[in-house]
């Protein structure tokens, strides 16, 4: 009675098992794992649990095989991997190519909402690597009058800023993914059962709130860039090694 | 016509269904299980052939295992990966995209996936059914239509089909089961009591009686906890158990799908404003060729801070007007 192992709080180490295992950079699958199983184990669950009491093992495996649905984009797979050898990556580009040319705020907010109505539809594409990099990003730099480095630079960064502003918010509007599914995985294990349509109707406002500000931001960055432009003696990009 | 409707109602609310989707999934995983086991070429084929044998093993026969028996293999699989064992191997790519995009050809199969989740989520809902659960089985009905439609437009064999599909489940790498492994965490969090531990500390901090005070902690816990673990949704299961649910969604009797939303949302602002992120914020760093490593955050906090207060106005407005 009273003694300090007694003490609640101990099964907060899960917490800090999670905390620096995933600063450290630790894979993360087995941080995650021994987070639990530091939890559980201080709190004295059994490792395999009987009629009263479930046990570690039990909880893991029963939590993984109902919420199987949360992977069931892995069917999805195939497809898209097919489509990227039909040239889809391409077909995007040339889309994309056509949707902005004009500023650099427009370049940056149509590729935002791209990103959304791609999120929107369930398309899982890894954004930087696939259209940022490649496609945004060159674009951007040139939707600048007279692109130094340095301003250079700045556009690129808010290309991968719209990307991660665009697919963050974004996903959330298609019901089955993973977003949705994990959010209504946990209400349900809460007691709570939610409609993973309902969930994605309910992130439209954010969605439209983020939009609109970032809309705001990128504008005031281009005239911060230009203004910048107008007055700088400096060179002019190109011969600067990065880019 | 009423009974037509109650058929497909009946037939999307089927467990049988749903169990249908895993098992093509357990088919396509140990697929790529006699696939990895075939490539002489890969240095660690063995592991990687016993990880997708095992995973498809969790999926096509999850539901009919013990579930401590399930647990072992997740505990197995999570061990294999730590283990190197399906990391990406730098075998060339066959082809790669092909030299010659060919216009919509390559955007059908991929347009097939929503139309068919929205599809079906549309029928269950005109059908008097679960639209959510639609559109679950209209995603795993998508994926097999429009590999369907994939295959004769590339004149494609299957053996590429899966290959594709391995390709691109490896790239994601060990991030593809974190969101199950992560709902698990929840669960055994719940289980020990966690949950109920913070929500007593919190709580403690929380002005009594005030929905939209808790809901700003309940945000503010999901925003800094992201930021730590750089990762909404490992903070999404611990806080909304811990605090969300007991503090927020039941003393008020708030509408738990907008609360959950908003919460999984408060969490991405901190995704935007923390290094712990990487792949989302420091990766495009080198991929974009910046030469400030917080260039990416420096633009994204200010809007995450707007966008955070956004979701006190969103909550004051929807879920609790005064």
């Amino acid at each position: 009675m009273g003694a300090w192992w007694d003490w609640p709080a101990w099964k907060l180490l899960g917490l800090v098992v999670l905390a620096v295992g995933l600063a450290r950079r630790w894979p993360t699958g087995p941080v995650v794992l021994s987070a639990g199983i530091v939890t559980a184990g201080l709190a004295g669950l059994p490792l395999v649990g009987g009629e009263a009491r479930a046990g570690i093992l039990d909880t893991l495996g029963k939590a993984f095989v109902e919420n199987r649905v949360i992977t069931l984009y892995l069917l999805t797979l195939p497809a898209i991997g097919l489509a990227e050898r039909l040239g889809l990556h391409a077909v995007m580009a040339r889309l994309m190519g056509r949707l902005t040319r004009v500023s650099l705020a427009q370049v940056l907010v149509g590729f935002q909402a791209a990103r959304v109505a791609m999120g929107a539809l369930g398309l899982r594409l890894q954004g930087h690597v696939a259209f940022g990099r490649p496609i945004v990003a060159p674009m951007a730099a040139a939707a600048l009058p007279q692109p130094s480095p340095a301003r250079a630079a700045e556009a690129k960064a808010a290309v991968a800023a719209a990307e991660n502003y665009g697919n963050f918010f974004g996903q959330n509007l298609f019901p089955a993914s993973a977003g949705c599914l994990l959010v209504a995985g946990v209400m349900k294990g809460a007691g709570y059962p939610v409609d993973v349509v309902k969930l994605s109707l309910c992130a439209l406002p954010i969605v439209l709130v983020s939009l609109g500000l970032a809309a705001i931001q990128f504008a005031r960055l281009e005239r911060q860039l230009r203004r910048a432009g107008d007055q700088s003696t400096e060179p002019p990009a190109g011969d600067a090694g990065h880019g | 016509m009423a009974d037509g409707a109650s058929l497909i109602a009946r037939a999307i609310a089927h467990p049988a269904t749903l169990e249908t989707a895993f098992a093509l999934i357990g088919a396509l995983l140990w697929g790529y299980a006699v696939q990895a086991a075939c490539d002489r070429r890969r240095p660690k084929r063995w592991p990687a052939a016993a990880y997708w044998l095992l995973l498809g093993l969790l999926f096509g026969f999850g539901a009919w295992l013990p579930y401590w028996v399930a647990g072992l293999l997740v505990v197995a699989l999570v061990g294999i990966e730590a283990a190197g064992g399906v990391r990406l191997q730098a075998t060339p790519a066959p082809s790669g995209e092909s030299s010659a995009p060919r216009g919509w050809r390559a955007l059908c199969p991929v347009l097939m996936i929503p139309t068919a989740t929205f599809a079906i989520a549309g029928l269950a809902a005109l059908s008097g059914g679960d639209v959510g659960r639609g559109a679950v089985v209209g995603l795993a009905v998508g994926g097999v239509v429009a590999v369907g439609v994939a295959l004769p437009s590339g004149r494609f064999s299957g053996q590429a089909a899966l290959e594709a599909g391995r390709r691109l489940t490896e790239d994601i790498g060990p991030l593809h089961l974190l969101p199950q492994l992560l709902a698990s965490l929840g669960l055994l969090f719940t289980a020990a009591g966690v949950g109920s531990l913070l929500a007593d500390a919190v709580g403690g901090l929380v002005p009594r009686g005030s929905a939209t005070g808790a809901a700003v902690a309940y945000f503010l816990g999901m925003t800094l906890f992201t930021a730590l673990l750089g990762n909404s949704f490992a903070a999404f299961s611990v806080i909304t158990t811990g605090v969300g649910v007991p503090l927020v969604i039941a003393p008020f009797g708030l509408d738990p799908a907008f609360v959950a939303i908003l919460g999984l949302t408060a969490g991405s602002c901190g995704t935007l404003a923390t290094p712990m992120a990487a792949n989302f914020n420091l990766l495009p760093v080198g991929l974009y060729g910046l030469s400030d490593n917080y260039a990416v955050i420096r633009l994204q906090w200010r809007l995450a801070a707007a966008l955070w207060l956004a979701h006190v106005v969103v909550f004051s407005l929807f879920v609790r007007p005064w």
